[in-house]
């Protein structure tokens, strides 16, 4: 048997409720919990990142039934320790937000307890049933909750040096457009946001964002479609989505530079490929990635921290969406013209189509393995259902496996020469530790 | 070889002829598997054993024999042999355990011989361990530009003062450049004998499978098993005195640039746990007093929460540094002075009010409910069976622990720990 008739047969089931919402089942008896995905997708907007971010926060302080967080959270601590949790993404042009509920798996427990039921009430009652005291998100929530993003937004500077290189080099990429933001939204708007701006936001979003559920763990089938149509019987639109345009070269890539107190600099490189996720050298992009620093045998790894000692933290990573790929180095200021010299030596190297057999097989096992190794998870088994969902891929993990293995080394040097760099951006760090000595008493 | 009752899926144990200790979770019908080799050595063990010249180690030293376990007498790294197998390896150092792990869905039996032969044979050179150097000076720079590692480092530092257990794990630029490749192969002769080690192994196959590729290995392998690293362990010979007692220093104070200033509270324990069973039922009990007193169902965390003096940085936890430990309680906050008053009149003045048999009840289910799902995490999950395994602790008897608890012996537990005189604070104020 090889490895990709190896992987348990294909479950996913697409299904859709009276109400219009996609639901995607995956049955499986494999696993000790029980995880629910709400995935609400949106076209991809400025104006509405930072009430989109805001508004998890505000659902999660209070339902109508459970009128605070902490009457919430002791709910769900009664369900055997369940958990809710909230995400906002970009992916491409599409903004979702997502609602997970996750279960113990029943099977396993003691005593004989309904949980599913209980749990996804909780889970509708949070998204559709919102404390709304005078008719409005309490006042006092709204503040509080207002409050700690913007502390979240301005910890991402001092806190998060190298995302905070990253999002100053997206900035410069997606200059203008709505990828540009952070997806936790813009501090300036945040502070003028109202909470009836917010409620007006949580009414467009319940009309217009497309609902589709995930569900992954032992379950029937038919009771789960007859529990997910009583407990979301909400009419959710058709998902009104678009294909990014990938990012197109430029004639003369830019050299940003700025500082930041701190011990260590952060070197973020975008090349762009022009290539779509539809494109057939989409996939050899993502052999490209493998070979040029995803991974711990990779050439940037290899060479640029550990022959030249460079960097300890030192990747490349690929948005397929935008055919945009990332290299990101922590380094010392002074090193970056040697560090730059050797991610770009190596991608010429690529270019030229000098990829020894040996790091072809290392880079197609790891990734085939990586695809393997999301056969079994839960969280990447639905990640992956909704992803696909949103690339319009209906390619199944077995069936990605298989266009990977006939990826060839012609069309990865194909993929390596549409890349060109666009933006060279560094983060130095002042001379100056950030850090005055401690003082004891 | 033994299997067990309270978990939600077999576990198996074997000691093999050559002292290795293997442990199986078995995951039926996964393809996906999880192997960590681990030894009890980390950044708190500082001392060789007698039968070494050089005995005192530099801070950072274990940390650092990990970095270079990878590097081959070709210069290569072992994560390109993993990598032709389509292997992801990786590796960490704890305060008092290194593990050394691969996850993978293909190629297991490979793996794990690679596993085991490359922790056994190491390949040190002054050039590579002066290259790993400039790596690992980089590390501990990134850790210096993290404001909430730096406030975990000073509160240690207030707490145990120049002990171990109050220094890096990875040690400082100065304490690594004093390292070298005669030292590294003398920690690896000391702690990294297979009769010391332990090995998990979570997935879809046989005890008896994983344990026979151990023997053939090891047989080619181990000639000559060191007597000496039989038992040395962290209780023996490396926690120093310090460890124990009042903290070091009451308040640590520093300025950064920061765009709010991070407070940090801790108590430490007055007396070392030498039993680990004592050590477990203190993590145990420990957990649940300080969920009840601050965590999100709690009374004490919402009135803090909704009057600004802590946000989503807030954390709560009881920390065991080997033999030492202490609670630890830290969030961002305009006012530090305020939270620290308010903060300390919740857990000393209030505390015990929380300690209720209701809430105990509901902690107890949803203990059981995490501890479940936990097996889903297998890196997790082997992670904390190695780590059980090197105290002598069944991992299994911790759902048993926790269903003893009661209110009585929280309360006592609550008595014990929460001292006002053991007590520390760390803040990083806003720099301009």
């Amino acid at each position: 048997m090889n490895a990709v008739q190896g992987i348990p047969a294909a479950r996913l089931e697409r299904h859709y409720l009276p109400s219009g919402t996609k639901v995607l089942l995956l049955p499986d008896e494999r696993f000790a919990s029980l995880q629910i995905r709400l995935w609400f997708d949106s076209p991809l907007e400025s104006r509405m990142i930072t009430p989109a971010a805001l508004l998890p926060r505000i659902l999660k302080r209070g339902s109508a039934v459970n009128p605070s967080q902490q009457e919430i959270v002791i709910a769900l601590e009664e369900l055997w320790g369940a958990d809710i949790n909230t995400r906002v993404s970009k992916y491409g042009t599409t903004h979702t937000s997502a609602y997970d509920l996750d279960l113990v798996d029943p099977r396993f427990l003691p005593d004989e307890v309904a949980l599913l039921r209980p749990g996804m009430r909780l889970l509708a009652e949070l998204v559709y049933d919102p404390f709304l005291p005078d008719g409005g998100f309490s006042p006092s929530f709204f503040r509080e909750e207002q409050q700690i993003l913007l502390s979240t937004l301005e910890r991402i500077k001092t806190h998060q040096r190298s995302a905070y290189a990253h999002l100053r080099c997206l900035a410069s990429l997606f200059q203008g457009e709505a990828f540009a933001i952070h997806h936790l939204g813009i501090p300036e708007e945040l502070r003028e946001l109202e909470p009836t701006g917010l409620l007006s936001y949580y009414r467009s979003f319940r009309q217009s964002a497309a609902l589709s559920i995930g569900v992954c763990g032992a379950f029937d089938s038919l009771s789960m479609l007859e529990n997910l149509s009583e407990c979301f019987p909400q009419v959710s639109p058709p998902p009104a989505l678009t294909s990014p345009v990938p990012v197109e070269s430029v004639a003369s890539p830019s050299q940003i530079r700025e500082e930041l107190p701190g011990e260590q600099s952060h070197l973020v490189m975008a090349f762009s490929s022009g290539l779509a996720y539809s494109h057939e050298l989409s996939l050899p992009l993502s052999v490209v990635n493998g070979l040029w620093g995803a991974y711990a045998h990779s050439r940037l790894f290899r060479y640029l921290r550990e022959e030249a000692g460079l960097a300890y933290a030192v990747y490349s990573q690929l948005d397929r969406q935008w055919g945009v790929l990332f290299v990101t180095a922590s380094i010392s200021a002074e090193d970056a013209p040697q560090a730059e010299e050797i991610i770009l030596d190596h991608l010429a190297s690529l270019k030229r189509g000098e990829i020894t057999e040996e790091e072809w097989q290392m880079t197609l096992a790891t990734l085939r393995d990586t695809y393997l190794q999301m056969s079994d998870e839960p969280y990447s088994l639905l990640s992956f259902a909704h992803y696909s969902q949103l690339s319009r891929s209906s390619l199944s993990l077995p069936e990605v496996m298989a266009a990977l293995q006939k990826v060839t080394k012609e069309q990865v040097i194909a993929a390596a020469n549409c890349l060109q760099l666009h933006i060279s951006y560094l983060l130095a760090g002042n001379e100056d530790s950030i850090a005055e000595g401690a003082s004891n008493e | 070889m033994n299997s067990s009752g309270m978990t939600p899926y077999r576990i198996q144990r074997q000691t093999l002829a050559c002292g290795l200790r293997v442990i199986l979770l078995y995951r039926p019908g996964i393809l996906r598997k999880f192997a960590i080799w681990s030894v009890p050595f980390g950044s708190l063990h500082r001392r060789l054993p007698a039968e070494f010249t050089r005995r005192d180690l530099p801070a950072g030293i274990a940390h650092f024999l990990e970095h270079q376990l990878f590097r081959q007498e070709d210069g290569s790294s072992v994560s390109d042999a993993f990598a032709t197998l389509g292997v992801q390896d990786n590796a960490f150092t704890s305060y008092d355990m290194t593990g050394y792990h691969f996850r993978c869905s293909a190629n297991f039996h490979q793996a794990l011989r690679l596993l085991l032969q490359f922790t056994a044979s190491p390949y040190f050179s002054e050039e590579s361990v002066a290259n790993e150097k400039e790596i690992i000076t980089q590390e501990l720079l990134m850790y210096r530009d993290m404001p909430e590692a730096v406030l975990d480092l000073n509160l240690r530092q207030a707490l145990y003062g120049t002990d171990p257990a109050g220094e890096d794990i990875g040690g400082t630029p100065e304490s690594i450049a004093t390292i070298t490749s005669d030292l590294l192969s003398s920690c690896q002769r000391a702690f990294y004998q297979p009769r010391q080690a332990v090995l998990t192994v979570v997935g879809d196959i046989s005890l008896a499978e994983v344990s026979a590729i151990c023997e053939e290995v090891y047989e080619g392998i181990i000639a000559d098993p060191i007597p000496y690293a039989e038992s040395f362990r962290l209780s023996a010979e490396s926690v120093s005195p310090g460890s124990a007692g009042l903290p070091v220093h009451p308040v640590v104070q520093q300025q950064i640039p920061l765009p709010r200033p991070l407070f940090a509270l801790g108590i430490k324990e007055e007396n070392l746990a030498e039993d680990p069973w004592l050590l477990l039922q203190r993590q145990i009990e420990s957990d649940f007093v300080v969920e009840l007193i601050c965590g999100k169902s709690a009374d004490g965390y919402w009135d803090l929460y909704r009057r600004g003096l802590i946000d989503n940085t807030f954390t709560a936890f009881y920390h065991s540094l080997g033999n030492a430990a202490h609670l630890q309680i830290s969030s961002e906050c305009e006012d530090p002075g305020l939270l620290e008053e308010n903060l300390t009149d919740l857990i000393f003045t209030r505390g015990r009010q929380s300690i209720s048999d209701e809430a105990i009840q509901r902690l107890k289910r949803k203990r059981m409910g995490d501890y479940i799902v936990g097996f889903e995490d297998f890196e997790g999950v082997a992670t904390s069976l190695a780590s059980a395994e090197h105290l002598d602790l069944p991992f299994e008897e911790l759902l048993r622990m926790v269903t003893l608890v009661d209110r009585p012996s929280l309360l006592r537990r609550y008595e014990e720990l929460f001292r006002r005189q053991q007590m520390s604070t760390a803040t990083l104020n806003r720099r301009d």
